[in-house]
């Protein structure tokens, strides 16, 4: 490479890109390339991003152009960029909705598009879909248009949906002006701009994802456009918790009463016509394994003329709801999340049978906003206790990462750090029970876990929210969906293996703005030279591409101040 | 008087390409200069001037021949000149045997015998071409090599273009390279220093190593049969590893020793610490002339592209026009792509076509390398994983040090070094690793990760010290270095010989025979300068004054016996006759004459380009009623 700039980006043809943190420009490289680009593991200054016919596909669908995708990378790129991946990058945007589905006759699906494309396409995948070749197109069965994405996306060819929807039962709903208490509501800008692109009529509209930061909102941009729609939707969300909070969240601003929503939980089974169901019925409850026929709760899907589906958290769409909804194509469907990131690796699905990302705003900039509060993260290392470092090294690897999270050295480093932080509000966040419930009583603090009845839940929210409680022993249950608005610092303990969105989703329970204007703490604590630093560096990675660093400090300056 | 063909050449229609040193406009090209109309044929007054060059002979002015302007086509239309074209053209870099050369001048310019020696005398005159003897007395005629690359520049002007700065260019997907043949090239010279030259007993590189070095090599076939490269080098290694060879030779990191080659540190440093535009730009130098050497069509080829501005898009098909002046146009243009390739392969030059299609290419550095460009480097970046990451823009001397104790990857646009056990094993330094860790620290510019630190303190000790006293040579070297502590440290790494290999002989021999060969590839060099041939000189002088005046002063209509002994003057001493008729005036080299019974003859030879009319053979007989006259130079 003969050429070469000062960028901080090395733009490698095989689709890699080097970020150098240190540069100067980082910050602005790292935001345009964010839109198009997954980071992937920053191993020291250097920050790998991956550009990939996903992330590039969801930044076509927010209608972003090759050119567009490239000019920043030409900009901060230290040498020239390879025109293998030019050339990559403007074949997957080429790709991206050169096939079209739409209405054919008698409700049939019409695949129509550019014949190069077409013509890519084996016979026996036309004949699989009992396809027949007509002279607008290829002319399939309405009900292969989920199965028929998805195989499309895996041959590299995300198609572009524009065979419409059916109206489902209509509901008299708008949002109010006015909250209880005389504040008066109305939808932040980006709010609104979500809801338009997702209900926009010109097709592009209807089906897709919008991700959002914790804190700003997601649960409104649903209800605003369940309001724009006017329709019976059906609203699947993580848990029981979230399920009432959505429920609240409706009553409180929009027109509709309680006797409009119902609650379809383990406890409850309301079907009304807005239904506010938790995942974990609709996958894993009786009968959910077998058909719907069977009486299942799959039925809560037929079970209504639905115009909508909210799935909220969408990154945590199990299995079984993922084969449904490829059968419900045809009713619109909104993605929520923070963090559009699958461990599974099933992003695709998502792409496929709940639709492109239509929105998507980064967590800085809202920060910056003032939309959500910053937040300062500190990797906290400590010492692997003597007494487990024997065990520790003969174990395997997987009783590795246990011994290591459940370090005991683990409660010393969490007792400093929150009594450097005294009058902080503190969740004490981890995976690991026993771990937690020993926390828990070390610190004579609650600890709410999984097992914790729905009523007393409720109620150490309460308390933790009025003031009352200052410090909160939390396990995964509390990842998602949670709202405790006040809390400012939280410490994690320990974690699933490396997981970027759980560690996203538990930073993302300190982001709602604090009255002080105070940035919120987070600190996770790991086992120094264990498997628990190579995992906890791979959870970090969304939050650094999101543009969060992370200090790496020692038990003995737990209680130093912040720098910066 | 009649053509073979069975038509009179001045009754012949015009060619459709002619013209005496006129710019020609090729189709669809911008070819620019009088290169690509060189070795058209000249005017009738352009023939004449042939005489001027014989200055010095004595005789009468040949009617017409007047003095010439010194305008540069005409200049370039002179015969010394078009029989350097036809050197450089057909002969490159290798020469040409003075009677070959002398012939192939007279029948590509229907030249007589005299007039052909009068350019090589009048050629040999201005420098442009030297005339070698060989001790059995054959003469070769050859142009010298520090000059060949400007004199087909400058006898072969024709240029392509660069596209305008605004016009855009679509990139091609493998367009470029990412192996700058400098990185290429270090990487196998740490192989063979790591490997510390072994040779099997007949002198060779062990086969394992070749075939690992030609792997890492990886150069196109194609391109580096364009290449002439020393005979030494390729009877026993394929092309890439024989250049290679033959570079680390000429760059003098190779030299002949009691083990047999030997590791020269402070040639290798000095290119280490070159500026990186113009170490690339001297290796493109070097590789051009191999090009040079090997022969008109590689030459042509390699030409095309040596005077091109960097950082400018080219048309592909201009560089082929212009290589195809200079030599065979169908030989010249395959080598041209293969060159391009292989410029392309080396990291130089980028490859893209225009919006509508058209193949261009943009060469990455100039080829007399940059002016006021310093060695401005990019630090090694060390990764908390033990990986160290080096661009092409770092400091080849800390380059230099990853090749020797580290793995590396895809040479990429920043490449990865990775410290392994066995990479620090094949070092067999054994020790602590301070010594070690303290050379990438200073190649870093900043301290490494406790992880590398930890791995390059395990790794070095569980790898055992090969040689005796190996153990922290490193330190040692340093210890005793007074300038550059870091160079020696890394000199330090590489390692001792321990007993003088069977083949070291065999080794020293071959590298020195191989650059004797690269420093005269001809054997040019070793022969006596000699003069041109003077045989037609000679002849001239010797038969002058036997001459009737008036065969020489104006044309005349002879008997056909006087005719003929006009014509066989002619051919005996090597000159032209002028022929006028009732069409106009042409020239006629004799080549042969035969008499036929009953007094009647027949001259075969050439029609000169002259009069309008093209060149040919033809021949005129005892019926022809044309006026004669020889042409004597001034």
């Amino acid at each position: 490479m003969l050429k070469r700039s000062s960028g901080p980006l090395v733009v490698q043809a095989d689709g890699t890109v080097l970020l150098d943190e240190s540069h100067p420009a980082a910050e602005e490289a790292r935001e345009a390339l964010g839109r198009f680009a997954e980071l992937v593991k920053r191993p020291g200054t250097l920050h790998h991003y991956r550009i990939g016919p996903l992330p590039v596909w969801n930044a076509a669908s927010q209608g972003m152009t090759a050119e567009q995708m490239l000019e920043p990378l030409r900009r901060h790129a230290r040498y020239p960029v390879p025109a293998a991946l030019a050339e990559q990058i403007r074949q997957w945007v080429g790709r991206c909705g050169g096939l079209e589905l739409r209405s054919g006759r008698e409700g049939a699906l019409l695949l129509v598009g550019e014949q190069a494309l077409l013509e890519e396409l084996p016979e026996p995948f036309f004949q699989s879909h009992a396809a027949r070749r007509t002279e607008q197109g290829w002319e399939l069965p309405a009900d292969r248009r989920g199965e028929l994405k998805r195989e499309l996306l895996r041959l590299g060819l995300p198609v572009k949906d524009r065979a419409g929807y059916r109206a489902g039962e209509s509901l008299d709903i708008r949002l109010r002006g006015e909250l209880a208490g005389g504040r008066s509501f109305e939808l932040r800008d980006y709010q609104a701009e979500a809801v338009d692109r997702f209900c926009r009529e010109d097709g592009a509209g209807g089906s897709g994802v919008v991700v959002l930061p914790c804190g700003a909102g997601k649960t409104v941009v649903g209800a605003a456009a369940l309001a724009r729609l006017g329709q019976a939707t059906l609203v699947l969300t993580s848990g029981s918790t979230s399920v009432r909070q959505w429920k609240r969240e409706l009553l409180e601003k929009t027109t509709l009463r309680e006797s409009d929503i119902g609650e379809y939980t383990g406890d409850l089974k309301q079907i009304r016509p807005v239904t506010v169901a938790s995942y974990q019925i609709v996958a894993h409850g009786k009968g959910a394994s077998g058909a719907r026929a069977d009486g299942g709760h799959f039925d809560l899907f037929g079970s209504r003329d639905w115009g909508l589906i909210i799935y909220d958290e969408v990154h945590l769409l199990p299995a079984p709801v993922f084969r449904l909804t490829a059968e419900l194509q045809a009713t619109r469907r909104l993605g929520l999340t923070a963090t559009l990131v699958r461990e599974d690796g099933r992003a695709e699905d998502v792409f496929s049978l709940i639709g492109p990302k239509l929105y998507e705003l980064p967590w800085r900039t809202l920060e910056r906003q003032g939309w959500i509060a910053g937040v300062r993260c500190r990797e906290l290392r400590v010492p692997l206790c003597d007494s487990i470092a024997e065990r520790y090294e003969r174990a395997d690897r997987k009783t590795k990462l246990r011994l290591a999270s459940s370090n005991p050295a683990k409660l010393e480093a969490v007792n400093r750090v929150l009594g450097a932080h005294p009058d902080r509000p503190a969740l004490i966040i981890g995976q690991y029970l026993d771990q937690l419930h020993a926390l828990g009583q070390a610190l004579e603090a609650p600890v709410l876990c999984g097992s914790t009845p729905a009523p007393e839940r409720e109620e150490l929210f309460r308390r933790f929210n009025a003031g009352e409680l200052r410090r909160l022993v939390v396990s995964r249950v509390a990842n998602f969906a949670v709202d405790l608005p006040d809390a400012s610092l939280a410490v994690q303990v320990s974690g699933t293996f490396g997981s970027r969105q759980e560690e996203a989703q538990r930073i993302g329970r300190l982001l709602r703005p604090k009255a002080d204007g105070m940035p919120s703490l987070f600190y996770t604590v790991v086992s120094a030279g264990t498997k628990e630093t190579e995992f906890a560096l791979k959870r970090q990675l969304f939050m650094v591409e999101q543009g969060y660093a992370y200090e790496t400090i020692g038990p003995e300056t737990a209680e130093r101040g912040w720098s910066g | 008087m009649e053509r073979m063909s069975g038509s009179k050449p001045w009754e012949r229609s015009r060619p459709a390409v002619r013209a005496g040193g006129a710019p020609v406009e090729k189709s669809g090209g911008a070819l620019h200069g009088a290169g690509a109309a060189a070795e058209a044929q000249p005017s009738p007054s352009a023939d004449d001037a042939g005489w001027s060059a014989l200055a010095g002979l004595t005789g009468a002015p040949a009617e017409g021949a007047t003095g010439r302007s010194g305008s540069a086509a005409e200049e370039r239309s002179r015969p010394a000149a078009r029989l350097l074209r036809l050197l450089l053209r057909r002969y490159g870099l290798a020469g040409a045997e003075e009677g070959r050369l002398l012939e192939a001048a007279c029948a590509e310019h229907a030249w007589s015998s005299l007039e052909a020696e009068a350019a090589l005398e009048a050629l040999a005159r201005s420098g442009d071409a030297q005339v070698r003897a060989r001790f059995w007395g054959e003469r070769i005629v050859h142009v010298p090599e520090a000059d060949a690359l400007a004199l087909l520049q400058r006898e072969f002007p024709a240029q392509a273009e660069p596209l305008p700065l605004q016009q855009g260019v679509r990139e091609l997907p493998g367009g470029a390279s990412t192996r700058l043949l400098s990185r290429v090239l270090l990487g196998a010279a740490a192989q063979l220093a790591r490997d510390g030259f072994a040779v099997t007993a007949k002198g060779r590189l062990h086969r394992k190593l070749c075939r690992s070095l030609e792997e890492e090599l990886r150069l196109p076939e194609e391109g580096l049969s364009l290449l002439r490269l020393p005979p030494a080098w390729t009877l026993e290694y394929e092309p890439p590893l024989a250049l290679a060879l033959d570079l680390m030779a000429e760059h003098g990191w190779l030299s002949a020793s009691g083990e047999g080659w030997l590791l020269d540190g402070e040639r290798l440093r000095g290119w280490l610490e070159r500026p990186m535009l113009q170490r690339e730009s001297s290796l493109l130098r070097a590789l051009t002339r191999r090009a040079l050497r090997k022969g008109p069509s590689e030459a042509a080829a390699a030409s095309a592209t040596a005077g091109l501005e960097p950082d400018r898009w080219y048309r592909i098909r201009e560089l082929e026009q212009a290589a195809s002046v200079r030599g065979e146009p169908e030989a010249a243009q395959r080598c041209l792509r293969a060159w391009l390739e292989l410029l392309r392969s080396c990291g130089w030059a980028e490859l893209a076509e225009t919006h509508d299609g058209e193949p261009v290419l943009r060469m990455q550095l100039a080829f007399d390398g940059q002016d006021g460009e310093t060695a401005d480097c990019e630090p090694l970046l060390a990764q908390p994983g033990g990986e160290l990451w080096a661009a092409s823009w770092s400091d080849y001397r800390a380059i230099w040090l990853l090749e020797l104790v580290a793995e590396r990857g895809e040479l990429r646009e920043l490449t990865s070094y990775r410290l392994t056990p066995r990479s620090l094993a094949r070092l067999g330094q054994g020790g602590d690793g301070s010594g070690l860790a303290s050379l990438l620290e200073q190649a870093c510019g900043c301290p490494l990760p406790a992880a590398t630190l930890g791995a390059i303190r395990e790794w070095t000790a569980s790898s055992e010290a090969v040689a005796a006293g190996g153990a922290e040579r490193v330190r040692a070297f340093a210890a005793e270095s007074g300038e550059d502590k870091f160079w020696a440290g890394c000199m330090g790494l590489l390692p001792q010989p321990a007993a003088t290999p069977a083949g070291a002989a065999a080794a020293r021999g071959q590298l020195r025979q191989a650059c004797a060969q690269a420093e005269d590839p001809f054997g040019l060099q070793q022969l006596p300068a000699a003069e041109p041939t003077r045989q037609g000189r000679t002849e001239l002088e010797r038969s002058r004054p036997g001459l009737p005046a008036a065969w020489c002063e104006k044309p005349r209509r002879y008997h056909a016996s006087t005719a003929l002994q006009l014509l066989e003057s002619a051919l005996r001493i090597g000159l032209p006759v002028e022929l006028s008729t009732a069409e106009g005036r042409h020239i006629f080299v004799p080549e042969r004459v035969e008499r036929e019974p009953g007094g009647g003859w027949t001259a075969g030879g050439r029609f000169r380009d002259s009069g309008g009319c093209p060149a040919g053979a033809g021949k005129l007989d005892s019926a022809d009623k044309a006026a004669l006259r020889l042409l004597l130079p001034r």
